[in-house]
């Protein structure tokens, strides 16, 4: 595997990377780790307060704050995040709520203080709002009579748009009519636009930094939204200079001159599987399964926004409205790319231990495979019947929790956490003898330390509750959608990347160490404290909007590098350095590598750096634009990674006489085309109209369902139409088959006889250019 | 011009811009290593396995088909999109040469772009 002599040391292979290295990745790891422990302290010490009442100026009671948090239940588990926004996250084809409620409510205001053109009208209702008469001694909240007149009115407003028994808005007809629950729901809009208007004590923008904006209540951007914005855009010239400049002068990594393998590639035939890998057929066909169905759920639900009324003439609505089958679009998206890493863990630690599974391994992967589709099953159903009322007091825990991406309740929630935690002991379980044989610096034990942060990682969801405060469920729940997502799995898939490469003998490991603790470093530095970038008007103080501004500029830096640099770590051809006298089994795990580096670039950096700046999402928060990100960076990266992974085991999993090249082809070109369709053609233009709509016109008519079914936006979201199909029947299906066709032949190999039998490759000479020895970097 | 018709042209332009560059990038890719490390490589002969790699030498990288691929979707898109603004709405004269001339172009660069996935 690795061309160096391994030296050892009391039983254990030394470092095979200086302490420098480790040092430096550590040290920005724990000082963004730091960071984000004391912005979670600024959440929970400067979120906004919760009145316990919000009075009259003539003293009567409008609202309680255990109206307002009763009316956030109503709305998560009514899956209404799922529907529309608040704060700007959730789903993009109902309202914003907070910008909804406070347009609305300032001009029923407006039109209380008089009907024709006055400044002083125009003054009075921004007073209204701007002023902040919260009381932090009584806990009373005062509100003016034209205020609390628009709070009357709202609630009748809610009362008709979310129980039309006719439908066609996206919910489920008469989706909820209880009087009380929609007063609550009212309230809690109530509360997150006070918080969105009124001015933070002794501040001059409010605690959402003056988001949303909205001209008649004063809503514009903050100084320091654009301040930052500009610091934001110096941060990354100036990193991305800086990198190069030291990667141009330093060669760090040593890969520019390589060594001049010869290796020969063993048939995937003849490469003996131990059971746990024959098990995860079974997991890739899960995995391919759940994707097949996220994309019709995603279909649907991009129905809706082509057509409200019907799904080509089926009133779809009334038993899988829009929410429905968003949120399952949103929770399998996690579900099947988690499977597929989970099931790639398992693969590859006989590669790396070169011997066969301990005695109960395959037992504990079956196990873990049953409670995985029990987790997904008991999580989707739930997540249907708790939409529908189901399960009274414990909604949130066996139904719809119902916060976007954490929209499973907490027993299933606690379940995968745990599940997680199972794997990572099935992967020490395989791993331990060469851990102990090795240093903790060395690649089996970042594997291992990698794969030990996922559970680690997705347990700190498990503090997002119900009845926190919106700020601070906010701040826990970006841990799984940021920190987790973008971070961890970044890592993981990393050191897993890296492996594959090394198992093949074509990266030396001593050089796929440098580029992973790179990694580390890199998106340490950026993307912990960035996480920040999500929280920019959510309620949290301008420090931490400053803190996500600049640092998560500095996201796009790793994956400029890793674009450059690192494409030599696939261009494997195009440089010809190294050489087998036998055919290189893996071309389309590799293309589905070139893909994931493709769209690492473009949705994650391009398309995320673009709505990144505070005063672009200020306008652009929840619109499409975030949906383009998303769908090209989650799918782009994670979905063709995982689907990589997939073929990757596949292809020893399947016989070579049966090994289906083409379909393998169709699917991967169809998935990338499908994916650049639905960008370029309809999320990329809509995105950038209604942009422009919500700085011209204003953020409320951006989000409204005038602009959304305007004749413009449902000519583009139509236009996807063929992309969508050809993502679906020629880039899914085919995985499906494949799957298939995997788990049908995964006992037609021999079990492990020798370590030989596991081996990728032989290699037959090594030598190694003068200029790559002149080259190499001193540890 | 419409504000909406404008959009749909200047956006179909960006797209074509950007299938060039991106099919021009991964034209970079396909640089060949330097004569004497040619020189110094043992003859290979092609993968035992029919349905692998077809291609001469190890292991084939396919970044300049993904990337012109990619330059495609970009380039049809630039094409759908003024043909269906076209299609969808009424348009004055001015408007619909225009849109006739984007759509033309486009398809010619799409036609041209075909050419060089190889």
């Amino acid at each position: 595997m690795s061309t160096a002599t391994p030296t050892v040391r009391g039983g254990r292979r030394e470092p095979l990377v200086g302490k420098s290295w480790v040092q430096a990745a550590a040290l920005v790891a724990l000082g963004g780790l730091f960071v984000m422990v004391l912005m979670g302290w600024m959440a929970y010490q400067s979120h906004p307060p919760i009145p316990q009442r919000v009075v009259t100026t003539s003293g009567g009671t409008v609202f309680t704050g255990a109206d307002i948090r009763a009316g956030q239940d109503v709305f998560l588990r009514n899956g209404l995040m799922e529907f529309g926004s608040i704060f700007g996250h959730g789903a993009y084809l109902g309202p914003d709520f907070t910008a909804d409620y406070l347009h609305r409510s300032a001009e029923m205001v407006r039109h209380t203080y008089g009907a024709a053109p006055s400044d002083t009208a125009d003054q009075h209702t921004r007073d209204d709002f701007k002023r902040n008469r919260f009381d932090p001694r009584t806990g009373v909240l005062t509100i003016s009579d034209a205020q609390a007149g628009a709070f009357a009115g709202l609630v009748q407003h809610y009362r008709t748009t979310l129980g039309d028994p006719r439908g066609e808005t996206g919910l489920r007809p008469s989706a909820i009519t209880d009087p009380t629950q929609v007063r609550q729901l009212t309230a809690f809009f109530a509360w997150t636009s006070w918080a969105a208007a009124a001015n933070r004590p002794g501040k001059s923008y409010s605690y959402t930094n003056n988001w949303p904006p909205e001209p008649l209540v004063s809503n514009g951007p903050a100084a320091n939204t654009v301040v930052w914005s500009v610091l934001s855009l110096i941060s990354l010239l100036v990193g991305t200079g800086l990198l190069f400049a030291a990667f141009g002068r330093w060669n760090w990594l040593g890969w520019h001159g390589r060594d001049q393998h010869e290796l020969r590639f063993r048939e995937p035939q003849t490469v003996a599987l131990t059971p746990t890998q024959r098990a995860t057929s079974w997991f890739f066909l899960v995995m391919a399964a759940l994707f097949v169905i996220q994309t019709i759920a995603g279909a649907a639900s991009q129905h809706y926004r082509a057509d409200l009324s019907s799904f080509f003439g089926i009133h779809l609505d009334r038993w899988f409205p829009y929410n429905m089958v968003r949120t399952w679009h949103v929770q399998l998206s996690l579900f099947w790319v988690a499977t597929g890493f989970l099931a790639m863990g398992i693969f590859l630690v006989p590669m790396i231990t070169r011997r066969s599974d301990d005695k109960g391994q395959g037992t504990l992967v079956y196990g873990l495979l049953a409670a995985l589709i029990v987790v997904v099953a008991g999580s989707t159903v739930g997540e249907l019947a708790g939409m529908r009322g189901a399960f009274g007091r414990l909604w949130s825990w066996f139904g719809m929790q119902g916060f976007e991406y954490l929209d499973l309740g907490k027993f299933w929630q606690l379940l995968l956490t745990i599940g997680l935690a199972g794997w990572v002991f099935i992967l020490w379980r395989g791993l331990r003898k060469r851990l102990a044989a090795d240093s903790p610096a060395n690649m089996p034990w970042l594997f291992f330390f990698a794969a030990l942060t996922l559970p680690a990682v997705y347990a700190v969801g498990l503090l997002t509750r119900h009845g926190d405060n919106l700020t601070v469920t906010d701040y826990w729940r970006f841990m799984i959608v940021h920190l987790w997502v973008e971070d961890f799995l970044e890592l993981f898939t990393t050191v897993m990347v890296a492996y594959v490469f090394v198992l093949l003998g074509v990266v030396r490991e001593t050089v796929a160490l440098r580029v992973i603790y790179l990694d580390i470093a890199l998106y340490s530095a950026g993307g912990v404290i960035g996480t920040a970038h999500h929280w920019y008007f959510s309620g949290t103080p301008a420090a931490v909007l400053a803190l996500g501004a600049f640092f998560s500029a500095l996201e796009v830096i790793p994956l400029l590098f890793l674009t450059v640099e690192a494409w030599s770590f696939v261009r494997l051809g195009a440089r010809q350095d190294s050489n087998s006298t036998t055919a290189f089994p893996h071309r389309w795990a590799v293309m589905f590598l070139i893909a994931v580096g493709f769209w690492n670039f473009l949705g994650a950096g391009v398309f995320g750096f673009l709505v990144n700046l505070p005063i672009v999402s200020y306008y652009e928060i929840g619109t499409t634009l975030t949906a383009n990100h998303a769908h090209t960076a989650m799918m782009g990266v994670y979905g063709m990674l995982a689907i990589g992974f997939a073929m990757f085991a596949l292809r020893y999993l399947i016989p070579e006489d049966r090994w289906p090249d083409r379909l393998a082809a169709v699917s991967f070109w169809s998935l990338n085309i499908g994916l650049a369709s639905m960008s370029f053609v309809t999320m990329l233009p809509l995105g950038i109209v209604q942009l422009y709509h919500s700085v011209d016109v204003g953020y409320y008519d951006a989000r409204s369902a005038r602009f959304l079914t305007s004749s413009l936006s449902s000519l583009l979201e139509w236009l996807r139409f063929p992309g969508d199909i050809l993502f679906i029947v020629g880039g899914a299906l085919p995985v499906l088959w494949m799957a298939l066709l995997g788990v049908r032949h995964r006992g037609r190999h021999q079990d492990v006889l020798a370590e030989a039998d596991v081996a990728l490759f032989t290699e037959i000479d090594v030598h190694e250019p003068a200029e790559a020895t002149a080259a190499r970097p001193r540890r | 011009m419409r504000p909406e018709s404008i959009f749909v042209v200047l956006y179909a332009a960006a797209l074509l811009a950007g299938a060039v560059g991106l099919h021009r990038l991964g034209r970079t890719s396909r640089r060949y290593p330097p004569a004497r490390a040619r020189a110094e490589r043992p003859p290979t002969r092609t993968g035992t396995a029919a349905t692998d790699d077809q291609h001469p030498g190890w292991p084939h990288s396919e970044v300049p088909r993904f990337y012109t691929g990619m330059a495609l979707v970009a380039a049809g898109a630039s094409t759908l999109l003024p043909a269906g603004e076209l299609l969808g709405r009424d348009h004055r004269s001015a408007e619909t040469a225009v849109l006739v001339t984007v759509i033309v172009v486009a398809a010619l660069t799409l036609a041209w772009l075909r050419t060089r996935l190889h």
